[in-house]
């Protein structure tokens, strides 16, 4: 197996684990920061208070969805770089 | 009406058992990893069987009541932990394929004495959450039967010991994949039935939004304050933040999760199972605020501001028992918020008297309690077997031993710690429970980075790793003890949250051997190369 595609994957996958990971902090430690803010400001989504459904609900939501994501992708990425098992 | 309860405990564990004997094992593929046969969706559930603890079926609702907003570090954490995991670890280690953790840390940098440091780690951390799991047990069937609490941990330990000697990781999938039907089920239920009484809808979910305004607004109209939905009211800011990071990289490296994921058939199989795993978690902890919101609605609305002669029927149940306390303070006869003590667990084992559902659901929710903690305790018993024979005895003691002896001195670990596990249970030993609190922080400082960099950074040898481990331990358990005994604290952070003072020492520590030492073996090099791709690249 050529050196250089291997090393293409693997660059390939760091790239997709930060930008999933970016996502998961912005969504939980973002969030908590700015709850004090939303919560001053009364902003509702749903129903909620904004700040309470971001961290109770859009992270928990937000994670599911990215490691399903995160799986689809490597497995394609697997194939398309013929590293699958 | 007692006798139903009886009926439905005693036919639940007796279909646990069954599918255990179902599933006997012999072999040391099966006995640790279920033969690496077990498809994403049913490892997905298994997994989340495993993770949810009596703690977080009976009591994790009762601590968002309490907390609010600042209780939900723990639902961000505990989820957001899996993210980390499936990102960052399981597909990698189910590459590389052995059985246990300290077996990855022990090849990844070629030392028995890192195998040891992580065996160790393992079993604390293992041994006391089991001890909280089958304390769990004795008090849910002392609540249920009235059996006394000692009695209640004997018939548990029974139960867990059985079905992971049967068949180990094998007969304890398919009893987990059967415990997380029980547990979400019975979670699921009295709340869902309450959503469709107040709002003719049985998603609860989606309308507890709802009846947080109404809490505020009669937060407002009693002159409650801090508002249950206020953000940083119990914790401060950096305590929550880093309590939700120690939360999330000890959910990440803790070892009994990681070891379902060796039982999955490939590592496409690997990554999907994390997804499937955390898709099933989520719907209990996307439910358990819903929980939380409720109760405390009704208290506002039924007890608080109420004449203290008259206590709502259910409340005066719980109150016989010590678990709902009322005590007028300035005698004026008028229940106030500062006057009541609400013991955590009644927020979801009331639910059902709340909504005045009949008492054949109560006892269901109370075998979904125990259905959690029987799984949890099944998956850590296994890891303390694991430990000990295949890392201790088979690995280090006597490489040449048989694969039937190792299995068989696996069961037998498995029946000594479990009985082990019962009488410290059944000694109600304080300490215990605060342990618990620490496994994360503890996993954070040691496993997380051991586990992480030893995946992604292949320079990283043993000198550096084992440093690191070890000072990164240190430093958590001199900051627990200084924050618990001498009221120290930087940045406002409490001993629970202390492994990021653990894990930033530990990545210092470790960088700072490393580039001091000579780099790891080639085979090592190699090894850290090919389990990046699920092709095999390199013989290692």
């Amino acid at each position: 197996m050529e050196k250089e595609k291997l090393q293409a994957y693997h660059k390939a996958n760091i790239a997709i684990i930060t930008t999933l990971l970016i996502i998961w902090a912005i969504v939980s430690y973002g969030g908590a920061l700015i709850a004090k803010a939303l919560f001053a400001s009364k902003t509702t989504i749903f129903g909620f208070p904004a700040h309470y459904w971001i961290s109770a609900q859009l992270s928990v939501i937000t994670f599911v969805v990215e490691i399903f994501l995160y799986a689809w992708i490597m497995n394609n990425l697997d194939k398309k770089y013929g590293v699958e098992e | 009406m007692e006798w139903l309860g009886y009926v439905i405990v005693f036919g639940i564990v007796i279909v646990f058992m069954t599918i255990a004997v179902y599933n006997r094992a012999t072999e040391a593929a099966e006995f640790y990893v279920a033969g690496r046969r077990i498809p994403a969706f049913w490892n997905g559930m298994a997994v989340a069987a495993d993770w949810m603890s009596a703690a977080s079926f009976i009591s994790m609702a009762g601590a968002l009541y309490a907390l609010g907003y600042d209780g939900l570090a723990y639902i961000m954490g505990w989820t957001g932990g899996y993210v980390l995991l499936a990102l960052l670890i399981a597909p990698y280690l189910r590459k590389f394929g052995k059985f246990t953790v300290p077996d990855f840390i022990a090849e990844r940098y070629e030392s028995n004495f890192a195998r040891l440091v992580a065996l160790i780690i393992a079993i604390i951390i293992s041994f006391t959450y089991m001890v909280g799991q089958v304390a769990g047990v004795g008090i849910i069937m002392g609540r249920l039967f009235g059996v006394p609490f000692e009695i209640g941990i004997a018939i548990g330990m029974v139960v867990i010991i059985a079905t992971t000697i049967i068949g180990g990781m094998k007969s304890i999938t398919w009893t987990q994949v059967a415990q997380y039907i029980v547990l979400i089920t019975a979670y699921l239920l009295p709340v869902s039935l309450l959503a469709m009484q107040w709002f003719g809808i049985p998603l609860p979910q989606f309308l507890y939004g709802n009846v947080l305004q109404w809490i505020t607004d009669l937060e407002t109209q009693h002159g409650i304050t801090p508002h249950y939905i206020e953000p940083y009211a119990k914790f401060t800011m950096t305590q929550f933040l880093a309590l939700m990071f120690v939360l999330m990289a000890g959910t990440a490296a803790l070892p009994h999760v990681l070891m379902r994921f060796f039982t999955t058939p490939s590592v496409r199989e690997a990554r999907w199972s994390a997804g499937w795993a955390l898709f099933f978690i989520a719907i209990l902890y996307l439910t358990a605020p819903a929980y939380a919101a409720f109760s405390r609605y009704v208290i506002l609305k039924d007890v608080v501001g109420k004449p203290v002669d008259q206590l709502p029927a259910w409340a005066q149940k719980w109150a016989e028992v010590g678990l709902f306390n009322v005590i007028d303070k300035n005698g004026d006869g008028i229940i106030q918020w500062a006057e009541l003590n609400i013991h955590r667990d009644i927020i979801v084992l009331a639910t059902p008297e709340i909504a005045g559902l009949s008492l054949l659901i109560g006892y269901f929710v109370m075998a979904g309690g125990l259905a959690a903690a029987l799984s949890t305790a099944d998956g850590l018993l296994l890891v303390i077997a694991a430990a000990i024979s295949n890392d201790l005895y088979a690995k280090m003691i006597n490489p040449q031993a048989p694969e039937k002896k190792v299995v068989m001195l696996g069961k037998a670990a498995v029946a000594v710690a479990g009985i082990i596990g019962g009488f410290v249970a059944a000694m109600k030993i304080g300490f215990i429970v605060q342990i618990v609190a620490w496994a994360f922080s503890l996993a954070t400082a040691s496993f997380f980075p051991a586990l992480v960099l030893g995946i992604f950074w292949k320079r990283l040898n043993r000198q550096g790793a084992i440093a690191g481990m070890i000072v990164g331990l240190l430093v958590t358990i001199i900051y627990i003890y200084l924050n618990k005994t001498q009221g120290f604290s930087i940045a406002g952070i409490q001993h629970t949250a202390s492994g990021v003072f653990g894990l930033i020492a530990n990545l210092i520590v470790s960088y700072i051997v490393t580039i001091m030492t000579p780099p790891p073996s080639e085979r090592v090099q190699k090894l850290v190369e090919d389990i990046r791709y699920p092709k095999k690249i390199h013989e290692v």
